[in-house]
């Protein structure tokens, strides 16, 4: 993930936030990644920002009606018809959105 | 942390990009040595080494595999001994393989398994980790077998919203459990709909025929052009 940021920065620099957007099928838990991210921030030359997370849903596109709406428990079927064949839209996703560079870093630049 | 204003950069990226992007070189590596590619994804003692072994007895030098474990070649050795080339990787205590372990296996392996059509790797057992890491391969398949209990699928949605195939093994066992079958097809279906599933058991043949020949089909369609 660092990397990723490195890589959209050019260069390690000191963050005061990273906003990270999270599905309930990323298979990423935000605890464990916010036990790992802490230290090896502060290794790596990124300060200590603060990892905030924006939590998705699982949205799905009904296969029989055409309805999209919010998978609230996996494996539930279509509020509007009862069809369990549905495609799932989005819920995978861990995505680093944006990072918040620390004012007094942008000052002595 | 800061006091004052700070400027927000946008970054929009997958935490998993660079695990992403070794799988996508795994991917053409695959392709231009001619390989079929299944990543077969399972608990502890789901049945996924005696699959394997199956398989080479079906496959023989036709089938490479890649073995992960957290420790021992034990599996490696069961499938040359059923007679396929095989890769142990252990790893050593991570409870997955990501697409970086299975690249170095693979520059080790490849002269060992040169003239191999299809490459058969199997995970770590673990219904949850393996399930963020593409590793480059052409089908996601998850075993579960019916001594696990049928109520696995929606218990780990994070794997079973993503496979190409889903697997119920053990299927010569039916008899004696109380597993349905039925009700792991339909919740694997729910959160997969185009999800490919067959009924298999590696002690008696049950399903293998048909799992072999979706194998070759795969390979056929891959490399028809």
């Amino acid at each position: 993930m660092l990397a990723i940021i490195e890589r959209a920065l050019g260069a390690p620099r000191k963050l005061s936030r990273v906003t990270v957007s999270i599905g309930p099928l990323s298979g990423v838990s935000p605890d464990s990644l916010s036990f790992c991210f802490a230290p090896i921030a502060i290794e790596a030359g990124f300060g200590s920002p603060e990892l905030v997370f924006r939590r998705k849903g699982i949205m799905v596109e009904c296969a029989s009606c055409g309805g999209v709406e919010e998978m609230v428990e996996p494996g539930a079927q279509c509020s509007s018809c009862g069809s369990r064949d549905r495609s799932i839209l989005s819920g995978m996703e861990c995505t680093v959105e944006s990072v918040e560079i620390e004012d007094r870093e942008e000052a002595g630049r | 942390m800061s006091g004052g204003p700070s400027r927000r950069v946008s970054i929009e990226k997958p935490v998993m990009t660079r695990n992403d992007e070794v799988a996508a070189a795994n991917r053409s590596m695959f392709l231009d040595s001619g390989l079929f590619a299944i990543n077969v994804i399972g608990s502890p003692g789901a049945g996924k080494t005696s699959l394997l072994e199956a398989l080479a007895n079906r496959f023989a030098r036709d089938l490479a595999v890649i073995e992960g474990d957290v420790r021992t070649r034990r599996d490696a050795d069961r499938v040359e001994k059923a007679g396929s080339p095989a890769w142990q990787i252990e790893t050593g205590g991570a409870c997955h393989l990501d697409a970086a372990m299975v690249r170095r296996a693979w520059m080790d392996f490849r002269e060992t398994a040169r003239g191999s059509r299809y490459l058969v790797i199997e995970n770590v057992g673990n219904l949850i980790c393996p399930s963020s890491y593409d590793l480059g391969e052409d089908v996601k398949a998850a075993l579960v077998s019916l001594p696990e209990g049928d109520d696995k699928v929606l218990k780990y949605p994070a794997l079973f919203s993503r496979i190409d195939v889903l697997l119920i093994g053990k299927m010569d066992l039916l008899n004696h459990l109380d597993a349905d079958p039925d009700r792991l097809e339909s919740e694997c279906r729910s959160l997969r709909p185009g999800v490919t599933v067959f009924r298999i058991s590696s002690k008696t043949g049950l399903g293998l025929p048909e799992f072999c020949d979706f194998i070759i089909r795969g390979r056929e369609a891959k490399f028809r052009a």
